[in-house]
C-alpha cells in the first residue's frame, strides 16, 4: 500500500466530511420541529468523518519517517505473483460507466456486444472468434432471461419498435 | 422449547413447496458452482443473485440466497483439494491438506473427508442456530425506540470494531454510510436534504443499488486488476471415499469444527475464516497425530470444513436475532428483506416468522441437497475451475447491472452502483470497511429515525433516552467494543512499527557488511 495515496485519501475523506458539515447546516429545518431536528445528526457525522480522517492522516505522517513509501497493507491485497494494473480496473470501471451513459439512446442490444467485446480486450482476450462468440452468445442469452423469461423492460433504443417484446 | 420445535417442523413443512424447492435446489447449485470458482466469495456470489430475488415471494427469496451461502461454502474447498487453490479464504488450510492428499493421489480421501464434514458441520449447526435465535424473539417486548436505536449502535460498532486492521478507517466508513442515507426526505420534519435538486434524489438513494456496488462490484473491480488463470490442470483424480475407520477419526474434529464455526460465526466479523483456523489448531492439539496437520490429514481438513460450514448458521443467529448483520453476504440478505417490506431487528422473527423457517429451511435444505448432489458435484467443479477467470468477471459485472436494472427499470440505479463500487473499490484498496458502509447504509434510516422519535417519547431528554437499562448496557458494551477496537489497532500498528525496523536494522547491517566485508 502506497502510503501517499492512502494520505491523499485520508484528506479527500477529511475535506468530503467538511463538506456534510457545511452543507448540514444550511440545511431547511421545516415546519414540524422534534429535538434533534434535521441538520443535528448530518453535522455530528460529518465532523466524526473529519475527525476519523485526521486521526488516520496523523497516523500516516507519523510513519512517513519509514523510508520506503509502501507499508503494509491494510486494504485487500492483490495474488501474489502476478502483476497487477490500476489502469486496466480503472478502464473497465470507465468501459461500463460509458455504457450507462449510453444506454438509453442505443439500448441494450446495439450497445452490449461492443461493450462485452472492449471488457475482455482489456481483460486480454484477444483472439478474434472468442471474443465475438462470448459478445454475441452472452447478448442472446441475456436478452432470452431478463426480456423473455423475466419480463423486464431494457431500454432496446431504436430497434425497440422492430422487437416482440 | 415449544417454539424451537415448532420452528424445526415449520421448516421441515416448508420444504414441501415447490417454489420453496426450487428456490433451495437452484440456490445451492449456483452457490456450489460460484464457491468453486476461486476469488468468488460468499459476499460477491450473494450480491450478484441479490437483485434476481425482488420478483419471487421474500420466503423464496430468503431461501434462495441462504441456500447459496450453503451453497459457496460446500464448493469453495472443492478447487482447494483438486487444484489447491481455495474457493474462498476461509478454505485455506483445506487447501493446504486436502491439495497435499490430491498429490499423493488421494484426491477421494480429501473430498469424502470434506464432503462429510462440510455437511455434517453444516446440518448440526442449524439445530444450534434455531436453538440461539428463539429465546432472543422472546426478547422484542422490552424493544422500544431507543433499545433499537442502542442496538443498531452496537450492530455498527461491532462491524467498526471487530474487522478491519484500523478502526479509525472503519469509523470513518461507517459514517460515510449513514451520510448516504441522509440523502432524501427528513424522517421527521419531511424536508429534502441533500437532494441537490436531482429529481432522483427526493426520495434517496435506493439502497440496493448502493450495498452491492460498495459490496460486489468493488470486488468485481479490484479483481480485474489482474489477469491470469485460477490454475494449471489438476494432477489426476482417484475417487475413493473415505472408510469406515477414517470416518470414525473425523468425528471428533467434526465436532470440534461445527462448535468454534457456531460461536464464532455470530461474532460479528469472526466468519468461516477464523473460526476454521481456530478449529483446526484445537483439533490439531487434541489429535493422536498431530503431525500429519499441514502434511494431508483427514482431521485437518474435517475440522476446517466443519468450522467454515457452521460458522454459516452461527453468522445468521445475529442477522436474525437483532438484525446486525455479522458479514457482507448477511448484509445483502438484509438488504433483501428491506427491499420486501420487511424490517430487520427484534421484531422480524416476530412479526414474520416464515422468515425465519424459510432461512431455516434452506439451511436444511440446501443441506440436504448436497448431500444427493454434492459428491458427483465435486468432479464435475473441476471443470468450472477450467473456466477463463476473466470472462467469469467481466459476465459477473454484466449480470449485476441489468440485474440491478430490473429492480426498478432504472438505469440511474446502475450508475449509483457504478460509483458505489468506485467507492468501494478504494475503500477495499486501503483498508476502509466495506461491511460497515453497507450496514449504516442498510439500517442508517431506521437509526436515525428511532433515535429522533425516542427522543420524543423520552420528551426531549437524553438523559432519559439513555439511561433505560437496556439501552444503557448496549450503549456500553458499545463503548467498550470500541475501545478494544481502538486498542487493538494501536497494537498493530506498534507490531508493524518494531517489525519496519527490525527491517530497517537488518536492511542497514547487510548495507555495512557489503561495504566493509574485513569489519
Amino acid at each position: 500500500m502506497d502510503q501517499r495515496k492512502d494520505l491523499a485519501l485520508a484528506v479527500a475523506i477529511a475535506f468530503s466530511g467538511m463538506a456534510v458539515v457545511v452543507l448540514a447546516l444550511q440545511l431547511p429545518l421545516g415546519r414540524v420541529r422534534d429535538p434533534v431536528g434535521p441538520r443535528t445528526l448530518p453535522a455530528l457525522i460529518g465532523g466524526l468523518i473529519v475527525l476519523g480522517a485526521v486521526v488516520v492522516a496523523l497516523r500516516i505522517l507519523r510513519r512517513w519517517r519509514s523510508v520506503e513509501n509502501t507499508v503494509e497493507a491494510e486494504g485487500t491485497e492483490d495474488t501474489e505473483g502476478f502483476p497487477a494494473s490500476t489502469l486496466r480496473a480503472m478502464s473497465v470501471w470507465a468501459a461500463l460507466f460509458v455504457y450507462v451513459l449510453l444506454l438509453r439512446p442505443l439500448g441494450f442490444l446495439i450497445l452490449t456486444p461492443p461493450l462485452l467485446a472492449v471488457l475482455l480486450w482489456i481483460m486480454a482476450v484477444r483472439r478474434p472468434v472468442p471474443l465475438v462468440a462470448i459478445s454475441a452468445l452472452t447478448v442472446v442469452a441475456l436478452y432470452l432471461l431478463f426480456v423473455t423469461l423475466l419480463h423486464v423492460r431494457l431500454p432496446m433504443g431504436p430497434l425497440q419498435p422492430y422487437l416482440p417484446f | 422449547m415449544g417454539l424451537f420445535f415448532s420452528t424445526l417442523g415449520n421448516a421441515t413443512s416448508m420444504l414441501a413447496d415447490p417454489n420453496m424447492l426450487l428456490a433451495i435446489t437452484v440456490g445451492s447449485l449456483i452457490g456450489c458452482i460460484a464457491g468453486a470458482l476461486p476469488g468468488i466469495t460468499t459476499t460477491l456470489a450473494v450480491g450478484v443473485a441479490l437483485p434476481f430475488t425482488f420478483t419471487i415471494q421474500p420466503e423464496a427469496a430468503v431461501a434462495f440466497l441462504v441456500a447459496i451461502t450453503v451453497g459457496v461454502n460446500y464448493g469453495n474447498s472443492i478447487p482447494a483439494v483438486l487444484v489447491g487453490v481455495p474457493g474462498t479464504p476461509a478454505a485455506v488450510l483445506t487447501a493446504i491438506d486436502g491439495y497435499k492428499l490430491h498429490q499423493k493421489g488421494n484426491s477421494g480421501l480429501a473430498l469424502g473427508a470434506q464432503y462429510i464434514a462440510a455437511l455434517t458441520g453444516q446440518f448440526i449447526s442449524t439445530f444450534f442456530f434455531v436453538a440461539a435465535v428463539v429465546p432472543l424473539s422472546q426478547l422484542l417486548y422490552i424493544f422500544l425506540a431507543p433499545e433499537l436505536w442502542a442496538l443498531m449502535l452496537m450492530g455498527f460498532v461491532a462491524i467498526i470494531s471487530l474487522t478491519g486492521k484500523n478502526v479509525f478507517k472503519g469509523l470513518v466508513a461507517a459514517g460515510l454510510g449513514l451520510v448516504v442515507t441522509f440523502v432524501g426526505r427528513d424522517p421527521v420534519a419531511l424536508t429534502g436534504r441533500f437532494t441537490f435538486d436531482i429529481p432522483e434524489l427526493r426520495s434517496g438513494l435506493a439502497t440496493v443499488p448502493v450495498v452491492i456496488g460498495v459490496l460486489a462490484i468493488s470486488e468485481l473491480i479490484r479483481s480485474c486488476r489482474q489477469v491470469y488463470g485460477w490454475h494449471e490442470a489438476s494432477a489426476g483424480y482417484s475417487g475413493r471415499f473415505p472408510n469406515r475407520k477414517q470416518i470414525r477419526r473425523m468425528l471428533k474434529p467434526i465436532g470440534i469444527g461445527t462448535f468454534w464455526g457456531t460461536v464464532t460465526g455470530a461474532i460479528p466479523g469472526g466468519g468461516g475464516t477464523s473460526s476454521s483456523f481456530i478449529a483446526y489448531q484445537q483439533a490439531k492439539m487434541v489429535s493422536k497425530s498431530p503431525e500429519e496437520f499441514g502434511n494431508g490429514s483427514v482431521e485437518g481438513i474435517a475440522a476446517n470444513e466443519a468450522a467454515q460450514n457452521a460458522s454459516q448458521s452461527g453468522e445468521m443467529v445475529p442477522t436474525f436475532g437483532f438484525g446486525i448483520p455479522a458479514s457482507g453476504s448477511m448484509v445483502l440478505l438484509l438488504a433483501a428483506l428491506t427491499v420486501h417490506g420487511l424490517v430487520p431487528g427484534p421484531l422480524l422473527i416476530r412479526e414474520t416468522p416464515e422468515m425465519l423457517y424459510a432461512a431455516t429451511s434452506a439451511l436444511f435444505g440446501g443441506t440436504l441437497v448436497l448431500v444427493v448432489v454434492g459428491w458427483p458435484l465435486a468432479r464435475m467443479m473441476l471443470k468450472v475451475v477450467l473456466l477463463d477467470r476473466s470472462v467469469v468477471l467481466i459476465m459477473a459485472l454484466l449480470l449485476s447491472m441489468v440485474g440491478v436494472y430490473a429492480l426498478r427499470n432504472s438505469i440511474f440505479d446502475i450508475g449509483v452502483m457504478l460509483v458505489f463500487g468506485l467507492v468501494g473499490y478504494f475503500m477495499l484498496r486501503y483498508g476502509y470497511s466495506t461491511a460497515a458502509f453497507a450496514l449504516t447504509v442498510t439500517l442508517g434510516s431506521d437509526f436515525e429515525s428511532y433515535l429522533r422519535h425516542g427522543l420524543l417519547l423520552a420528551d426531549g431528554s437524553f438523559t432519559e433516552f439513555i439511561t433505560r437499562p437496556v439501552t444503557a448496557t448496549l450503549v456500553v458494551i458499545s463503548i467498550l467494543l470500541l475501545l478494544h477496537g481502538v486498542l487493538s489497532t494501536v497494537r498493530q500498528s506498534r507490531r508493524m512499527a518494531k517489525s519496519r525496523m527490525e527491517r530497517e536494522i537488518e536492511k542497514t547491517r547487510a548495507k555495512t557488511e557489503v561495504e566493509s566485508p574485513t569489519a
